[in-house]
């Protein structure tokens, strides 16, 4: 198909396998902490023809909380140096305060363990404002003004069960967008966004969006239906919390990818519609922006299918969206 | 959003109040005739008549206008004498022609068949209208067309068309109402494989006593559901082929943005204005491919004190809130423009 036009250069971390260890704890352990990993260290990234490259803009850690030796500690350095320190014992909890100054200053998210739940997770992230001490071993940071936040106090991304899966981030080398995507038997379990809107409308302050929903099933998570239907899972701020759709190209009561489960079969191309960011919060309606380089496709593609299906493979297709990509096989199971 | 850029330049011949005459069937033929008129009389790239039938036995495909007055706009049917005229309008193709026959005779005026053709029609005589090879019928003689043609209305006509030839857009508005939505276009951005990127809307208006849709809506113009049996809305040609088109826009949940959020934008305080794309549902055809130019779709009811305002509300007048749609109006050219009427 003819290819969508990037607007951002992409850099890579892509099939990062993590086993199962045959322990559903554990397998959380281990998804909490590799992305972590991959979101914070500057080496092991490749451009979009498969080179390596450095990260000019890791992200950061502001403080964390983790267990070692059965202590648990939180101040603010990273205390999660492996999935062994990302735990919690019904009182303590591991957590931690990631930083990307290019999407704005202090634009943080937060996550981790849930007390009294060895499968849950604490999401939430600051738009500009930032977590800030005391840090506690025994909750969660404290939400700053602008805070969004989630949990999910069971399953999250696994269904409580043990899992293989395999991690994809993909980040904008200005450092503007993030992306992170756990795929689970195909199924995209985890697809977090963390992006400066592009084109967003005069009036948002501090423009951002967070998309970090919670996910106590085995659901799909970037499907057409769940971005843009029933859910609002996007949430940015202007003065208030605002959540939002994502929008796309729309006919009859759904979109071109639901509607038309074929090839444009003029054209032979799958489509491929741009994805907007309209918020449903009383007093901050509208259409607001849009979402850099992310596009819908159409629910018969395979995840995993890449554009080109050799050779470049440039984009990818992780249900129901068209991603920038890096060449190789995308591993989906 | 911000004020959208035209694509086109655009000249206009708007606002042409139709008095009734008293009499139903004189009030039609001077809407048919005012249309005609219209779009063979702009200065860019006009309308041009390939040939005519006057209802009195005289037809040919000369180049004659015969249609010269409303006393020429005969109905009858094919193989008596009756009126049909044939326009040709090379921005959309250089063989690009419609067909306009009133080939009844029950109904005076309230019928006709409309069609069109990428190929050039040929024959005719003062009895029957000519052919073109794989000409679209977008009227037939079992669809009402314009609006109640038994009774005397008074009218306004709005024509507009790109100075290259490539859109042309008719409403004929009726008692604040529009009755009337005839739309010649080429498609911005077509999908490379198209051969003939044109679409065409001939409006209808169903069965009697359920008389026409009052306003461009989301729902007539996006929706593959029968409508007045006239869906989708629009026709097109892939070679020799046919196919449907309706128009696909900006939308989540389970539906367009502006029907799901009719409101202004309560960051930036703007109404909201987006893409409008031509989407295929016929099987074969399937696909979204292309887009409309110079229109947008607007909010109902939001704007401009309602849905036959104008847009931006700044008194330019640049744009029509035409129901569903913004389209270029008179301020593009002469700001402030003219306030577009609904009513006679």
């Amino acid at each position: 198909m003819t290819l969508p036009t990037l607007s951002k250069t992409w850099i890579f971390k892509t099939n990062i396998i993590i086993p199962t260890t045959g322990s559903a704890i554990t397998d959380i352990q281990q998804m909490h902490y590799q992305i972590k990993k991959a979101l914070t260290t500057a080496s092991g990234w490749t451009d979009a023809s498969g080179n390596a490259v450095t990260n000019s803009y890791p992200w950061t850690v502001v403080a964390s909380c983790g267990v070692s030796g059965g202590t648990y500690t939180a101040d603010a350095t990273d205390r999660w140096a492996s999935y062994a320190n990302v735990n919690q014992d019904g009182t303590h909890l591991a957590w931690i305060v990631l930083q990307q100054a290019q999407v704005n200053p202090n634009y943080q998210i937060a996550y981790g363990c849930v007390p009294s739940s060895n499968y849950g997770m604490n999401m939430a992230g600051s738009f500009s404002v930032g977590y800030s001490a005391p840090w506690s071993t025994t909750a969660f940071p404290t939400a700053p003004s602008d805070a969004y936040t989630s949990t999910a106090t069971t399953g999250y991304g696994s269904g409580n069960t043990v899992f293989d899966s395999v991690l994809h981030i993909m980040m904008s080398t200005d450092g503007q967008c993030t992306r992170v995507i756990l795929m689970v038997s195909n199924a995209c379990r985890v697809f977090w966004v963390f992006d400066k809107p592009k084109s967003p409308v005069t009036g948002w302050t501090n423009p951002a969006i967070i998309l970090m929903p919670q996910n106590s099933s085995s659901t799909d998570m970037a499907t057409i239906s769940r971005l843009t239907n029933a859910n609002s899972y996007v949430n940015g701020y202007n003065g208030g919390l605002m959540t939002m759709y994502v929008t796309t190209e729309f006919y009859g009561s759904g979109a071109i990818g639901t509607q038309i489960i074929t090839w444009n079969q003029i054209s032979s191309e799958w489509p491929a519609t741009p994805a907007g960011l309209l918020s449903v919060t009383s007093g901050k309606y509208g259409r607001h922006g849009e979402l850099y380089d992310i596009w819908f496709s159409s629910v018969m593609l395979a995840a995993g299918d890449t554009f080109p299906a050799t050779g470049a493979r440039n984009m990818v297709y992780i249900p129901n969206l068209i991603l920038p990509w890096n060449t190789t096989d995308c591993l989906t199971t | 959003m911000a004020m959208p850029s035209v694509d086109k330049t655009w000249q206009f011949n708007v606002n042409q109040g139709l008095a009734s005459s008293g009499t139903a069937l004189t009030d039609v033929r001077n809407l048919l005739l005012s249309i005609k008129n219209s779009l063979k009389g702009f200065s860019s790239s006009p309308w041009v008549v390939e040939g005519s039938s006057d209802g009195a036995g005289a037809g040919a495909m000369d180049g004659n206008d015969r249609w010269t007055d409303i006393s020429k706009l005969v109905w009858n049917s094919a193989g008596s004498n009756h009126s049909w005229i044939v326009l040709r309008q090379t921005g959309l193709g250089s063989l690009f022609e419609i067909c306009i026959d009133l080939n009844l005779s029950s109904v005076q005026g309230g019928y006709m068949t409309f069609s069109w053709a990428t190929t050039g029609y040929s024959g005719g005589s003062g009895t029957t209208a000519p052919t073109a090879t794989g000409q679209v019928t977008a009227l037939t003689t079992a669809s009402v067309w314009g609006y109640n043609y038994a009774s005397t209305f008074s009218r306004v006509l709005h024509v507009m068309m790109s100075t290259d030839g490539q859109c042309t857009r008719v409403f004929n508005t009726v008692g604040g109402t529009i009755h009337l939505m005839w739309l010649f276009e080429t498609a911005k951005n077509p999908i490379s494989a198209w051969t003939t990127p044109v679409y065409v809307s001939v409006s209808q208006y169903g069965s009697l006593g359920a008389y026409g849709y009052t306003k461009p809506t989301y729902d007539y113009l996006s929706s593959t559901t029968s409508y007045q049996g006239n869906m989708p809305p629009f026709q097109a040609k892939n070679g020799s082929n046919n196919f449907s088109l309706c128009f696909s826009g900006e939308g989540y949940a389970s539906g367009l943005n502006q029907p799901n959020q009719a409101r202004y934008n309560q960051i930036n305080s703007l109404a909201p204005v987006t893409i409008i794309g031509l989407v295929s549902p016929t099987p074969g055809y399937r696909g979204r491919h292309g887009q409309a130019y110079d229109m947008w779709w607007g909010t109902l009811y939001t704007m401009g004190g309602g849905w036959d305002g104008t847009w931006p509300d700044d008194s330019t007048r640049k744009f029509w809130n035409c129901g569903a749609l913004i389209i270029p109006w008179t301020g593009l050219n002469s700001s402030p423009g003219v306030v577009p009427l609904i009513s006679y």
